[in-house]
């Protein structure tokens, strides 16, 4: 049976992020992850109020950037929430968004290293031991941490290309993968194995994570709606070659970036077609939602992520998820 | 701004789980969020996490931000239960 966690994006008040993070948890939800980036409220604030108001859900930064917040800081952090609550938090992990590290002029120097370094800290420095690094990206002379936690962190690694994929399967607890298309899954399933079979490992010992852009709601057209403008970013962020996996003309995703970067937001939301919806969304009524569940568990993610928007309205479509879409996979 | 005393006493409870999931999505959407006092949203997050959101200390802490919050909306959804505030 698959699980299911829910993203929150903290541009709302602290205590709304919070209330939904509740929700969440009494709606069933195995996991909540909160986003991390720099111009938004902060992940560990969140985080420990979440710690503090929920009592059974997983929780865990989704993701930190290590060129950002340096891995033993992650540690430190991870350590701590690890003590509010044992064996509920698990750390999401990746490079960064390119368009949040490019205002700080953070270049992401050498991924792969700076990603299996990261891992090796944080694993290393929760547990309790010291730590002497010299590696292509972190030079740590001798870190230790004054405390340490009873249970190891998993950690989750955000990837996309085929290296990345590798090696997140290769070093993760799980593989974080930001699309919503079979065809994004079945592309990165190779990498994957590779990684898994690199490390001896079995696919049962890793999750498969499918962070989506998820719109739900009984009425298809406010679903749609509501999923617009995450479509629109996503479109604009994508490289050629997954544009023309999914058939996208490139000429149209260059009309939103023009559109987005001109600020007319009519243009935008204009100019994002069915097709775009059906790449790169979880987009529609419980049944239409659970059919594309369905395609993707069956390629072999055992973990869904409703991210942004998750609906029209976040209280609604939490209350819907939980009624018409989360008791079909447990009845399966 | 009405006493919340007084409204309390308006309030039927077999409308308590409908007025506080009224009042709750009032304060979810609402655009004064950010002014929430930090004792109303504590105290709307411990009562929620134990359930008591649609119980008289629940309701009377919704009802109080609600009002506070927003006070035309939550007049609104009270009159929509025969409450009517002056």
């Amino acid at each position: 049976m698959p699980k299911f966690a829910i993203e929150f994006v903290p541009t709302d008040a602290y205590w709304k992020v919070v209330y939904h993070a509740v929700h969440a948890e009494k709606a069933g939800y195995d996991y909540v992850w909160i986003t991390d980036h720099f111009n938004n409220r902060n992940v560990y604030v969140l985080l420990t109020n979440i710690a503090i108001y929920t009592d059974r859900v997983r929780f865990g930064p989704g993701v930190t950037s290590p060129y950002l917040i340096h891995p033993v800081m992650t540690a430190q952090s991870m350590a701590s929430l690890s003590e509010m609550a044992p064996r509920r938090v698990v750390c999401g992990l990746g490079t960064g968004d390119k368009t949040t590290l490019d205002l700080l002029n953070i270049e992401r120097v050498k991924p792969l290293s700076a990603v299996r370094e990261t891992v090796q800290l944080i694993r290393e420095l929760t547990v309790g031991e010291a730590v002497k690094l010299e590696g292509d990206v972190f030079n740590v002379a001798g870190a230790r941490l004054n405390f340490k936690v009873a249970d190891p962190i998993p950690i989750f690694i955000g990837a996309q290309g085929p290296k990345m994929l590798s090696l997140a399967a290769e070093i993760g607890d799980g593989v974080l993968i930001n699309a919503s298309h079979p065809k994004d899954f079945e592309n990165a399933m190779e990498h994957i194995r590779e990684g898994v079979e690199k490390a001896g490992k079995k696919m049962e010992d890793i999750e498969v994570v499918a962070a989506t852009a998820f719109s739900a709601s009984e009425d298809p057209k406010k679903a749609l709606k509501a999923a617009t403008p995450v479509v629109a970013f996503i479109v604009a962020g994508s490289p050629e070659s997954v544009l023309q996996r999914h058939k996208i003309q490139i000429e149209s995703a260059n009309k939103i970036r023009e559109a987005i970067g001109k600020g007319n937001w009519g243009d935008v939301f204009s100019n994002v077609t069915p097709e775009m919806f059906e790449a790169f969304s979880i987009c529609g009524t419980p049944d239409t939602c659970i059919e594309k569940i369905d395609q993707l568990s069956k390629i072999g993610v055992t973990l869904f992520i409703t991210g942004s928007p998750i609906g029209p309205k976040v209280h609604d479509s939490i209350n819907l998820i939980s009624k018409e879409i989360m008791p079909h996979f447990k009845k399966a | 701004m009405a006493d919340i005393n007084d409204i309390m006493k308006k309030i039927p409870q077999d409308s308590f789980e409908e007025v506080s999931e009224g009042m709750v999505k009032i304060l979810l959407g609402s655009k004064n969020a950010e002014k929430m006092p930090e004792r109303l949203a504590k105290a709307i997050l411990r009562y929620f996490q134990k359930d008591q959101l649609t119980l008289p200390e629940g309701i009377r802490t919704l009802l109080e931000a609600s009002m506070s919050l927003e006070e035309e909306k939550t007049k609104d959804l009270l009159q929509d239960f025969g409450i009517k505030i002056l």
